[in-house]
């Protein structure tokens, strides 16, 4: 049994179809364009997954995914450049104008996101960082979590969740400590002048290479870099591998291996000496001469 | 076997490097591991009924930072064409699995060998790799199984020029390690000059009676790309 409000017949569809609703807008214009836009949304997720799996093994998940979302939006532009003439009944040049208009009008109004995202095109093409990268942003440094449409988001050893618009990342000094498989580090230690040298040297050289972490190859270099007036400095250059020095930070890579160097030294006899001086004087200061008796005379 | 093999549960294992226990204590089941010190002890299932002790490869402790083991070795000198079979020694991993047939999962890893990282190559375009440095050997040594194992390398010489050799390097995902009386690998380096080569590994067994050990990463279903071999571009000295 169908209700009598839907009981209407073929004539009456055929009728409905080029019922004008507003201005030139029929039925069948707003039909062409809602399938317009979800045969566009169907493309896109089709090209997406053909992009996923074409390129899923030779870019990294953040800039692919970036990339989808891009060719994604150019196809959904497309669509609606296709579908909005027809939809509005004016020329096609008509339309071109117009979006040119749209477009001035949101790029001086948007000129950030704009910049944003034109931005984060950029990043993702000269693949300076991308997800999982530690790297240190004007001040930021922390652990790439991803480069978004406008913005780039990092995680900082504090755990704080820091986002950094795209333009400011691609204006500002980039260091990325992850884009090489090793860093090097610089300790210094200074040691007594009385102490061997060549044997603290040599001691450094043993316990580095009992370091599991301390790159066999480049290998570390221990060196006397100085005679300073307290001490004789010895410094000692490692290799690291980047993915396990990037788990810490600076201070607990070193208290991790300072303190293991001093024990060295310290146990073969070798000391880090106290900040100290040693004054001579030009002539004999004062002397003290004390007048009397000496005991028992009278 | 010892610790290697398929062991029903209970297992006990005690010699003076290491303790294992595996099975059902009071009320649950119980897993513990005591080396030198270090105490390693898990709940298991009731349902548990045996467990899979084998070597793994050797790149996952104290921390996995790469996928490449580097065996350093003194130089051998080729001729051009020349092929010379050496045996290397290799670190040895230890997997404990739970688990039955096919289905296996990672328990408990360890290793008596001593860790060593290096880069092979330049900061920028190479690879963190576990270092080991091994003599060279003209027949198979005489080695502890629970420490190291034993790698029967060909090494050809497919360059024009005297060659000299002193290390090599593998990929994870490449190795096939066999365990039994000891633990082996056995690989093939193909030398094209001074800077490239390329390492393979052989699925034929060295030494006969071994069965192949259950790889780490086959168990933990890491998808990897497989590849025909390592292909060493920065050197083979």
């Amino acid at each position: 049994m169908i209700p009598e409000a839907l009981n209407i017949t073929f004539n009456q569809i055929l009728e409905l179809r080029e019922q004008h609703i507003l201005g030139n807008i029929t039925y069948t214009r707003i039909a062409f364009f809602i399938i317009s836009l979800v045969v566009a949304f169907f493309v896109a997720k089709i090209v997406g997954l053909y992009l996923r799996k074409k390129f899923g093994h030779r870019m990294k998940k953040d800039q692919l995914k970036f990339f989808i979302r891009v060719v994604q939006v150019v196809i959904f532009i497309i669509a609606i450049g296709i579908a909005v003439p027809s939809f509005l009944d004016v020329s096609f040049t008509l339309v071109l104008i117009a979006l040119a208009g749209v477009l001035i009008v949101v790029a001086f109004s948007s000129q950030k996101v704009i910049s944003n995202f034109v931005s984060g095109a950029a990043l993702h093409q000269e693949r300076v960082i991308s997800a999982g990268d530690f790297v240190e942003i004007g001040g930021v440094s922390g652990t790439v979590e991803g480069i978004k449409l406008f913005s780039t988001l990092v995680r900082t050893t504090a755990g704080v969740f820091v986002r950094v618009p795209n333009d400011q990342v691609y204006g500002t000094q980039v260091s990325n400590y992850y884009a090489n498989a090793a860093r090097r580090y610089e300790y210094t230690l200074g040691i007594r002048y009385q102490d061997d040298e060549d044997k603290a040297i040599g001691l450094l050289t043993a316990y580095l290479e009992k370091f599991p972490f301390a790159l066999k190859n480049p290998p570390p270099d221990v060196f006397v870099s100085d005679i300073d007036s307290n001490s004789v400095v010895i410094k000692a250059r490692i290799w690291f591998p980047s993915e396990w020095a990037n788990t810490r930070d600076d201070i607990s890579l070193r208290t991790g291996i300072l303190p293991g160097m001093k024990k060295t030294l310290e146990e073969s006899g070798i000391e880090l000496p106290y900040t100290q001086q040693v004054i001579h004087f030009a002539q004999k200061p004062f002397s003290l001469q004390v007048e009397g008796k000496k005991e028992g005379e009278r | 076997m010892g610790v290697y093999g398929v062991h029903p549960l209970p297992y006990d294992y005690r010699d003076d490097l290491i303790t294992l226990h595996a099975g059902p204590e009071g009320e649950s089941s119980r897993y513990l591991r005591v080396i030198d010190g270090e105490r390693v002890e898990k709940i298991l299932g009731d349902d548990e009924k045996h467990l899979l002790i084998n070597p793994v490869e050797p790149i996952n402790l104290p921390v996995p930072l790469g996928r490449h083991l580097e065996i350093a070795f003194p130089p051998v000198v080729l001729r051009p064409g020349a092929e010379r079979k050496i045996y290397l020694t290799f670190p040895v991993e230890i997997g404990v699995f739970l688990g039955w047939e096919g289905n296996y999962d990672i328990l408990d890893l360890f290793s008596f060998a001593p860790v060593k990282f290096s880069l092979y190559g330049t900061p920028n375009t190479g690879i963190i790799t576990r270092w080991y440095y091994s003599a060279t050997h003209g027949s198979p040594p005489g080695v502890d199984r629970l420490r190291e194992g034993v790698l029967e390398l060909t090494l050809k010489n497919r360059s024009a020029d005297y060659i000299e050799v002193s290390r090599t390097i593998f990929e994870r995902s490449e190795m096939r390690i066999f365990y039994g009386e000891l633990v082996a690998m056995t690989a093939v380096m193909e030398i094209y000059s001074h800077v490239v080569a390329q390492t393979i590994f052989s699925s034929r067994q060295a030494f006969p009676g071994l069965a192949e050990s259950l790889s780490l990463y086959t168990a933990q279903k890491i998808p990897v790309v497989q590849h025909k071999g390592f292909l060493m571009e920065h050197g083979v000295v």
